[in-house]
């Protein structure tokens, strides 16, 4: 039975009303291809945690989201009666402490949930600058080396999958778009990175993870629009139930 | 003749069950040492301790210390020469970057804001410092984050990349309005207040070192500065700042290129 992911909504624009906020729950304000929102949206539904999600659209941001987080940047989450709070590795380090979910991601041990919070902080630094600053795909290469050494069991987390895996998969999820989509820039020969790809076959068979993941071409073009300077509200998406949603 | 206990006195004068009594009576904080070199030998570390990392002029290092202090918690400190760093260092961390802590049978851990929330939770010492409710504790490091965009970020970049200081003008008064309490925590000093200090506890030294147009005009930040004062009257935030004139030299033999964290030890 596939489960419905929240999120596969229009964002909203400068000047749109504010819509309904959840008054249940947690309300995650995102972008669907956002790799910081994902994380949130990666713990939540690893979790098995009920949420709504209102997507913004970060080149023209509604007023009422910036009343929310004057910094502009998703991820942002609200809840009933409490103050927004941001940060993607903030919000979900709080979800995971303050929802018992189906499971608990961090470690109870402060000493093992440090550690896991130092490795997820630094595997991310290089991908930013290729990412967001057309930089060069050569700190990214030389990321995937250090990173592959680092993968000594299944999951950076030890054997089953932990906070790291969650909080660094966004990036991993993109990297063969990021090649496509720049073939002169960046290369990537995955057997290279032996590790690293069976990591991301055993991520991409987490139900969850899956469920919460966007196919190669997906990403692919909307990478290739913000390159371009294109809005990219108008995407071409890879369902139906997409479609059907009147994009 | 060395002015200050060793390692191994300093380990003795805060582990005796008068340690914490001593601790502040002293009005000696650990970390008042020579750094060590690129080539230099490792120090016998305590293996019964907690052994920090530190440069005692860092910013980011002190947020360690600070937590450290004001708990209470013993623990031992080797600096580092950040500009010739020893290879026993960065087998530590091998992003050579301090604040890193050690303890006997567990590998060290590094970032700075990681290390602080750690060392609140893993050792009792006197007070807790973050608040048991998880938004709260959430809130807490949200506004590290905005005061760190609004003035530690413009501040480094002024000093450092010779920016100019019209974005940390523009925070000190955004920050300004952030404090709606006494403290940033609300009505007691609490883990944002300690994190974000370093920063504006260098804003006079910083002002009166400067080339640039920069001048901490504190009526300008009322606020700021009565929380300034808040800070300075807590015993263990005084025990660990250090005066504006070491300050000064310190930011000095930085724009020299003689980046010199013995300051004020010779």
């Amino acid at each position: 039975m596939v489960r419905k992911i929240p999120g596969k909504s229009k964002d909203f624009q400068e000047g749109s009303a504010l819509p309904k906020i959840n008054d249940n729950g947690v309300t995650v304000y995102s972008m669907r291809f956002c790799p910081y929102a994902e994380r949130v949206r990666l713990m939540l539904n690893t979790k098995h945690v009920p949420y709504e999600v209102i997507n913004i659209d970060l080149k023209s941001k509604p007023e009422w989201f910036l009343e929310r987080n004057p910094l502009g940047k998703v991820p942002a989450i609200e809840e009933p009666g409490k103050k927004p709070l941001f940060e993607s590795l903030v919000v979900a380090e709080y979800i995971d402490e303050q929802f018992k979910g189906n499971r608990e991601v961090l470690p109870s041990d402060p000493y093992e949930k440090a550690r896991q919070k130092v490795i997820a902080q630094n595997i991310t630094t290089p991908f930013y600058g290729v990412l967001f600053k057309n930089e060069s795909g050569d700190a990214i290469l030389k990321g995937l080396e250090d990173v592959e050494k680092m993968l000594t069991s299944e999951y950076f987390a030890g054997s089953s999958q932990g906070f790291v895996d969650l909080m660094v998969w966004p990036w991993f999820e993109r990297l063969a778009s990021l090649a496509d989509a720049r073939p002169g820039a960046l290369q990537i020969d995955f057997s290279c990175y032996p590790k690293i790809k069976l990591w991301m076959e055993r991520k991409l068979n987490d139900p969850d993870v899956k469920d919460t993941a966007y196919s190669q071409e997906t990403f692919t073009t909307f990478l290739k629009a913000r390159w371009r300077g294109n809005r990219t509200r108008t995407l071409v998406f890879d369902s139906t139930e997409d479609l059907a949603q009147g994009f | 003749m060395p002015r200050y206990p060793s390692l191994q006195i300093q380990q003795v004068l805060f582990n005796s069950s008068t340690s914490r009594s001593a601790f502040r009576m002293v009005g000696q904080i650990p970390g008042e040492s020579k750094d060590f070199k690129a080539g230099s030998e490792m120090p016998k570390i305590n293996e019964n301790a907690l052994t920090v990392y530190s440069m005692r002029f860092c910013p980011y290092a002190e947020r360690a210390r600070l937590v450290l202090n004001v708990k209470h918690v013993p623990y031992d400190v080797i600096n580092i020469d950040l500009k010739s760093k020893p290879e026993w260092f960065l087998k530590r961390n091998p992003l050579g970057k301090v604040p890193t802590i050690e303890e006997p049978g567990k590998r060290p851990l590094f970032e700075s804001l990681i290390v602080a929330e750690y060392l609140d939770d893993q050792y009792k010492g006197d007070k807790k410092i973050l608040p048991a409710d998880h938004h709260e504790r959430a809130l807490q490091k949200v506004m590290i984050e905005l005061v760190t965009q609004k003035v530690n970020t413009p501040l480094m970049a002024m000093v450092y990349k010779n920016e100019s200081a019209d974005k940390l003008l523009k925070g000190l008064e955004e920050v300004d309005q952030m404090l709606t309490g006494d403290f940033f925590a609300g009505k007691t000093m609490g883990f944002v207040d300690l994190m974000v200090w370093p920063w504006f506890e260098r804003l006079e030294s910083i002002a009166e070192g400067s080339s640039e147009a920069f001048k901490f005009e504190e009526s300008r930040y009322p606020k700021i500065k009565a929380w300034m004062d808040r800070m300075l009257a807590d015993p263990d935030v005084k025990a660990t700042t250090y005066s504006k004139d070491d300050f000064v030299a310190f930011s000095k033999s930085v724009k020299e290129g003689k980046q010199n964290g013995n300051i004020g030890l010779e």
